[in-house]
């Protein structure tokens, strides 16, 4: 209820009352002023016919006292109203603020709950603040467990399940005071394994008010990964299985072939008589064994190299003779098909650090690629030089060259260019590939540059002594 | 001219050697494995063995061990299609006396056997 404004100067209320009974001025006794009125009540006695200087009837002022005793009763119950509603607005916000807590707090169980971790607060005073139904669960603990008050009876009950129980006590009762953030996994004794993840709580200033605890069961994830291990591990027996495989295959039909190629050759030794034909075909027999042997061999090479096996002996060899050798051992191939292998330009190079029979297969494999891909009356030559740290050996030849498309298949196993005769040529398909391997081996590297009717160039490059 | 004793598994491996060195007028006896080549060292007096590695009964570095105990001096030759990096070093190092490697160049075998017997 709004109470009316308080009178007005008494003065500007004078005239009114004045001007209202003005008859009555003449006769009136002397009289004090009249205080001055309530405006409502002042237009009470008006309604009456009184006014503070002169009495009413008894009739009016019966009137003037109902009418007051009415505005009264009004004015209680209005203020009585008012009263109540003021009390139920607070009772209103209160229940408001209440239930805004309790759904914050059932927002907060509820994310608790949801987890796949097992959570637990505790405060610094080791009072548990909150814990979930998965910690219980993660714990084997009943759900009665989630009453416990204090940390330590808590975590004991916990730690029932947990292999080396009295470490993992004493590790939470020391970080309890501490700011520190850990990270650990438990194993429990029914063999599943739990990551525990320790921290303090900070409030936004800083101050620590407790540690929350994060428990996660780990095991299905460490059992994917061992299996993935497993497989991995799997894989490579095999892979290694394979390459011994073939590393034993090789050596096992050597046997054979030393006495296929032995044998043929022996015939051949002029001992008996013999017609062209029948030297013909031996001298097959023979070059074919020899071919067989060249093939197990370099998939001899090849399975070392990727089982792992083939280790390198390395050592400064001197370049000047390593290439000389090479060329010599290709020299009698060369006049056979009329090729020139021009003399070897060697500048500024003295030694390579390479193993010398693996250095000596590199050069034989390009030298011998070279002279079998160029036509007769073409040339093959080598040059080398020093190039940092590293030796560049480049055997360029004038011979049929490679088709860029071919230019990527050049390293693959059992990959042969054909020549344009349309045979198949002399060599086992392995060369480059393991000439690659070798040379990679070694820490080198190996390009090429080529035009089709115009020629080749291998070059190597390999470490300085 | 010397009596040599060759032992080795595969039998046209074992013929081709024998060929080669009764070529050159030795008196060539062969054995087919470690019990075979131990029953013919204990009857006979060889001055060399051409001995191959992988052989049954034991293999080839048994029947060396053997006989080392009571000869240090008879040329014991490897025979093998090993070409492992270092085999050379490693027979050597076992006692053999050298080392010829499967497959052989009949134009040199005869006389690469020969230079171990002539020590």
């Amino acid at each position: 209820m709004k109470l009316a404004t308080p009178p007005s100067p008494t003065v500007s209320r004078a005239p009114a009352l004045a001007t209202s009974a003005p008859a009555n001025e003449a006769t009136a006794v002397p009289a004090p002023p009249a205080p001055p009125l309530h405006p409502t009540l002042a237009a009470l006695l008006r309604e009456t016919g009184a006014s503070p200087d002169q009495p009413p009837s008894p009739e009016a002022w019966r009137a003037v006292l109902a009418g007051m005793s009415a505005l009264c009763t009004a004015a209680d119950a209005e203020r009585a109203a008012s009263a109540t509603s003021a009390h139920d607005r607070y009772q209103d916000l209160v229940r408001r603020s209440d239930s805004a807590r309790a759904e914050h707090d059932a927002i907060l169980s509820a994310t608790l709950e949801s987890t796949v971790e097992g959570v637990c607060v505790v405060d610094n005073a080791w009072r548990v603040i909150a814990v979930n139904h998965r910690f219980a669960e993660l714990a084997r603990l009943p759900d009665s467990a989630l009453e416990i008050q204090d940390q330590r009876a808590l975590v004991a009950a916990a730690l029932h399940v947990v292999k080396n129980r009295d470490e993992v006590m004493r590790r939470v009762h020391a970080l309890h005071d501490t700011e520190v953030t850990t990270r650990e996994q438990l194993e429990l004794l029914d063999g599943s394994l739990v990551d525990w993840f320790s921290a303090p709580v900070r409030t936004p200033d800083g101050t620590k008010v407790g540690r929350v605890a994060f428990l996660r069961d780990v095991t299905a994830e460490r059992v994917a990964r061992r299996e993935l291990e497993h497989a991995r591990e799997a894989a490579e027996a095999a892979s290694q299985a394979k390459s011994m495989f073939l590393a034993n295959m090789s050596h096992e039909l050597r046997t054979p072939l030393n006495a296929v190629i032995g044998l043929a050759d022996l015939l051949m030794l002029e001992r008996d008589p013999l017609v062209d034909r029948q030297r013909e075909y031996l001298s097959g027999i023979a070059s074919s064994g020899r071919h067989l042997l060249a093939l197990v061999n370099d998939v001899l090479d090849l399975a070392k190299i990727e089982a792992g096996k083939q280790e390198l002996t390395l050592q400064p060899i001197r370049i000047h003779e390593a290439i000389e050798e090479g060329m010599a051992a290709i020299l009698p191939l060369a006049k056979s098909r009329g090729v020139m292998l021009e003399p070897a330009t060697i500048v500024a190079v003295s030694a390579v650090r390479a193993d010398p029979t693996r250095l000596r297969q590199i050069l034989y494999n390009l030298i011998s690629n070279a002279v079998k891909f160029t036509n007769r009356h073409g040339t093959v030559r080598i040059r080398a030089w020093r190039d940092g740290d590293r030796v560049s050996i480049a055997v360029k030849d004038t011979g049929i060259g490679i088709a860029p498309a071919d230019l990527s298949r050049l390293y693959r196993t059992f990959e042969q260019l054909t020549l344009p005769s349309g045979d198949r040529p002399a060599g086992t398909g392995l060369g480059l590939a393991l000439t690659k391997r070798l040379v990679e081996m070694h820490g080198g590297t190996i390009d090429v540059v080529s035009e089709v009717g115009v020629g080749t160039t291998f070059t190597v490059r390999i470490p300085v002594a | 001219m010397a009596r040599i004793l060759v032992v080795e598994d595969d039998l046209w491996s074992r013929r081709l050697v024998f060929e080669l060195l009764e070529l050159r007028g030795h008196d060539v006896l062969c054995a087919s494995g470690v019990t075979d080549g131990r029953a013919q060292l204990d009857t006979v007096k060889f001055d060399a063995v051409l001995l191959d590695i992988n052989i049954p009964g034991g293999g080839g570095e048994l029947l060396l061990q053997e006989i080392r105990e009571y000869n240090t001096v008879m040329p014991v030759i490897a025979f093998t299609a090993s070409t492992m990096a270092g085999d050379r070093e490693r027979f050597l190092a076992e006692g053999f006396t050298g080392h010829v490697a499967k497959p052989i160049d009949v134009r040199s075998f005869a006389d690469t056997v020969e230079r171990y017997l002539a020590g």
